[in-house]
C-alpha cells in the first residue's frame, strides 16, 4: 500500500508522544474531536462578537454618530475583553483549519479513509470547504480594506464562470453592486453557514458508534491555553475602514484562510478556477486511486441469532440493525447486517456469544480450532 | 498437559498492532521462544472471551491478548471492547471460573515487537510458576494491577 | 519510591497555580497598566507585601518579551488571557501528572475472589 511509509512516520511519531504523556492524552488519538473543540470555541466567541456588531457598511442611523461595520469591530476592540474574544475567534478559526488538516493527513496517512469510509472522507472535504468559505467571509465582515478587496475580488472571479456566474455574484453581493444589503448578506452567510456545519458534522458522523466528539479536558485547557498565550504576541488588528471609492492595493494575508486569494494573483481567473476545481475533485477520487480487495461483510446465521443485539451495540460502524425476527422465530429480533457499511473488522463475531454471526472469509469456529490445535500441540 | 516441561502460551494478536513477522517461524511460533503460539485476527475486537477459554481448557498455560495501543485502533473500538470484555465491563465476558492470572492484555503499536518478547518471557515466567505442582494455587505470585 | 518528589512537584505546581489565579484579578483591574490607579489603602498593602513591585516586574518582562506591545491600550486584557494561558497549562500538567497512572500498555485482569 503507497501509504505505509507515512503511515510508520505517523506510527512512530504517535509513540514518541506516547512515551511523553501516555496514550491517555495523546493529542493524536482525539483527532477527530480536536476541530469539533474548536467550533465550540468559535460558536461562544462568534456569539458574544454578534452581539455588538451592526453589518451595514455606511451611516445607516445618523450622521454625526457614524455606526458601521467597521466602527463596531473597533468599539468591540476597545471594551474590555472585546480585543481578546475577537482574538480568539480569529485565532480559534486558524486553529481549526490546523485542526482539520492534521485530522484529514492522519486518516489518510493510516489509510482510514477509504471503502467503508467513503461517505466520512467526502462529507469531510464538503466541511473543509465550507469552514474555509466562512473564514473567509469572516474577513469580510470586519470591513477595513481587506474586506473591501477580498469582496472585489470575489465578485470578479464570479464574472468568469459561465453561466452561473452572474447569479453566484448577485446572491453574493446581495444585490448589483456591494451595499448595505452586501454585509447583511455576508454576516447572513458567515452564520447561517456555521450552523450548517452542525448538520455536514451528522452525515461526518452517522456511520459511526460512538464518535469521538470531545478530547479530554486536559487537552481542552491546553489548546486554550495556548490560544490565549498566542493572543498576547499577536494581538488582531485591522486596517483602515473601506470606501468604495478607493481600491486598496496590498493586504495581509492569512494563510490559513485566504491563500485562494493569494492564487487568485498569481494566475489568471479561468486558471484559478481549474485550479480549485480540479484540487477539489483529486480530494474526492483520493479514496479510489488505491485498489485493495473488497471488505466482505459480515453475515448472520438466521438459525442461531438470538436477537441479543450485543453486536449492534458493539459495531464501530453502526452496520448493523435489529429487526423484527421473522414469523416462527423464537426470539423477536434478528441481527441485520449493511454491508455497505461494514469494514469486515469482527468485533461483532467477539461480541456474540452464539456463534451467530460471521466474516465469511473467517470463519471463528476455524479461528477457535486452530487455537486449541496449537495449545494442545 | 501434553508435556509437563513446557508452558505453552497462545497469543491472540491483531495484524494491525504488533509486527511479528520478523519473530515468527512458519510454524506460528515465536522464533526466540518457541513455547509462544501467535493467532492472528484482523482486529482485536474479534476476539471472542470463549476462545481465550477455549485456549486454556485445551492445556495452554497461558494466553496473551494484543491489540492495538488504547486510542489507536484501526476500527475505531475493537481493542476497547476486547478490553472491556475481559475485564468483565461488557458482555460477553470470561467465566467466573477461568484463572485470571493466566490472562494478559497487551496494547502495543506496530514497531513495538521488543517490548512484546519481554513482556512473554516475564508472563511465560509467572505461569510457569502457577504450573508448578504443589504451590499454592490461591496465592497469587504477582499483585494485580487493578484497572478500571 | 519518587512519591515524595511527585507529592513536592503537584504542591508546587498548584501553589503557583493558585498565585497565577489571585495575579489575574489584579490584571483585570488594569494594575499591570499603570500601578497608580490602585486604590490607596490596598496600595499600602501592596507595596508593603511588595507585589506591586512583581507586577511591575511582570508588566515590564511581558513587554520585552512581546515588543510591539506597548502601544496597545488592551494590554491589560491581553495580560488577563496570557496568565489565564499560563494557569491552564499548569492545571493541565498538574492534572497529567496527578492522573498519571501505569501508561496502559498492559491489563492484568483483576482476580475474582
Ligand atoms: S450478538 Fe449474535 S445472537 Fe446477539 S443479536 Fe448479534 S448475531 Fe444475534
Ligand atoms: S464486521 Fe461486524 S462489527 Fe465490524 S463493521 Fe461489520 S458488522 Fe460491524
Amino acid at each position: 500500500m503507497y501509504t505505509q511509509p507515512l503511515n510508520k512516520v505517523t506510527l512512530a511519531l504517535e509513540q514518541w508522544i506516547n512515551a511523553v504523556v501516555t496514550s491517555k492524552y495523546n493529542p493524536l488519538y482525539y483527532h477527530g474531536a480536536l476541530p469539533q473543540f474548536f467550533l465550540w470555541v468559535l460558536f461562544l466567541s462568534g456569539l458574544l462578537l454578534f452581539a455588538y456588531y451592526v453589518p451595514t457598511i455606511d451611516n445607516a442611523y445618523s450622521a454625526e454618530k457614524l455606526i458601521n461595520a467597521y466602527t463596531t469591530v473597533e468599539y468591540i476592540t476597545h471594551i474590555p475583553f472585546g480585543a481578546t474574544i475577537r482574538g480568539i475567534h480569529r485565532y480559534a478559526g486558524d486553529a481549526m483549519v490546523i485542526a482539520i488538516l492534521l485530522h484529514m493527513l492522519r486518516v489518510w496517512f493510516t489509510d482510514r479513509y477509504r471503502q467503508y469510509r467513503i461517505v466520512q472522507w467526502l462529507s469531510g472535504i464538503v466541511l473543509l470547504l465550507l469552514v474555509l468559505f466562512i473564514g473567509q467571509t469572516g474577513y469580510y465582515l470586519v470591513w477595513d480594506e481587506r474586506s473591501l478587496a477580498l469582496t472585489r475580488m470575489t465578485a470578479k472571479s464570479f464574472d468568469v464562470l459561465p453561466i452561473i456566474g452572474e447569479p453566484l455574484k448577485w446572491w453574493f453581493l446581495n444585490g448589483q453592486e456591494i451595499t448595505n444589503y452586501t454585509l447583511s448578506n455576508f454576516l447572513f452567510i458567515h452564520i447561517g453557514l456555521s450552523f450548517s456545519l452542525l448538520f455536514g458534522l451528522w452525515i461526518h458522523y452517522v456511520r459511526m458508534q460512538r464518535p469521538v466528539l470531545t478530547p479530554p479536558p486536559v487537552i481542552q485547557f491546553m489548546l486554550f491555553a495556548l490560544l490565549s498565550i498566542l493572543l498576547l504576541w499577536y494581538p488582531v488588528t485591522s486596517g483602515s475602514m473601506a470606501t468604495l471609492t478607493q481600491q486598496p492595493t496590498a493586504f495581509e494575508v492569512d494563510w490559513f484562510f485566504l491563500w485562494p486569494y493569494w492564487l487568485m494573483t498569481q494566475m489568471n481567473l479561468q486558471a484559478y478556477w481549474l485550479t480549485i476545481v480540479t484540487g477539489v475533485i483529486v480530494l474526492c477520487m483520493l479514496p479510489y486511486f488505491v485498489h485493495t480487495k473488497e471488505v466482505e461483510a459480515a453475515e448472520v446465521v438466521t438459525k442461531k441469532c438470538t436477537g441479543c443485539s450485543l453486536c449492534s451495540r458493539d459495531c464501530p460502524y453502526a452496520a448493523i440493525e435489529m429487526v423484527p425476527a421473522p414469523a416462527g422465530s423464537r426470539f423477536k429480533l434478528l441481527a441485520t447486517v449493511k454491508s455497505y457499511r461494514c469494514s469486515g473488522c469482527g468485533v461483532c463475531v467477539g461480541a456474540c456469544a452464539f456463534d451467530a454471526i460471521d466474516l465469511p472469509n473467517l470463519l471463528d469456529t476455524d479461528l477457535t480450532a486452530k487455537i486449541t490445535a496449537s495449545a494442545k500441540g | 498437559m501434553s508435556d509437563e516441561s513446557t508452558t505453552k502460551i497462545i497469543t491472540l494478536v491483531c495484524e494491525r498492532s504488533l509486527d511479528l513477522r520478523a519473530h515468527v517461524n512458519n510454524l506460528g511460533q515465536l522464533k526466540d521462544l518457541p513455547d509462544v503460539e501467535i493467532v492472528k485476527f484482523p482486529c482485536s475486537g474479534m476476539i471472542q472471551p470463549l476462545m481465550v477459554e477455549a485456549a486454556l481448557k485445551s492445556g495452554a498455560s497461558g494466553v496473551i491478548v494484543c491489540g492495538c495501543q488504547l486510542g489507536d485502533c484501526y476500527y475505531r473500538e475493537g481493542n476497547r471492547m476486547i478490553r472491556e470484555r475481559l475485564l468483565g465491563q461488557r458482555p460477553p465476558g470470561l467465566r467466573k471460573t477461568v484463572d485470571r492470572r493466566r490472562v494478559v492484555a497487551l496494547w502495543l503499536s506496530r514497531p513495538q515487537a521488543a517490548r512484546f518478547i519481554s513482556e512473554a518471557k516475564e508472563f511465560i515466567e509467572l505461569v510457569s510458576q502457577l504450573d508448578k505442582p504443589g504451590t499454592d494455587v490461591n496465592q497469587s505470585t504477582k499483585p494485580s494491577i487493578d484497572n478500571h | 519510591m519518587s512519591k515524595v518528589l511527585w507529592a513536592i512537584t503537584i504542591l508546587i505546581l498548584s501553589t503557583v497555580c493558585v498565585g497565577v489565579v489571585v495575579f489575574m484579578p489584579l490584571a483585570e483591574l488594569g494594575l499591570l497598566n499603570s500601578p497608580n490607579s490602585v486604590p490607596l489603602e490596598s496600595s499600602t498593602w501592596l507595596q508593603f507585601t511588595g507585589i506591586q513591585n512583581l507586577v511591575k516586574f511582570g508588566r515590564i518582562s511581558l513587554l520585552t518579551l512581546t515588543h510591539g506591545m506597548q502601544e496597545s491600550p488592551n494590554f491589560q486584557y491581553y495580560a488577563y488571557f496570557f496568565f489565564l494561558g499560563i494557569a491552564l497549562m499548569l492545571a493541565s500538567v498538574a492534572l497529567i501528572v496527578i492522573g498519571h497512572e501505569e501508561p496502559q500498555e498492559k491489563t492484568v485482569l483483576p482476580r475474582k475472589k
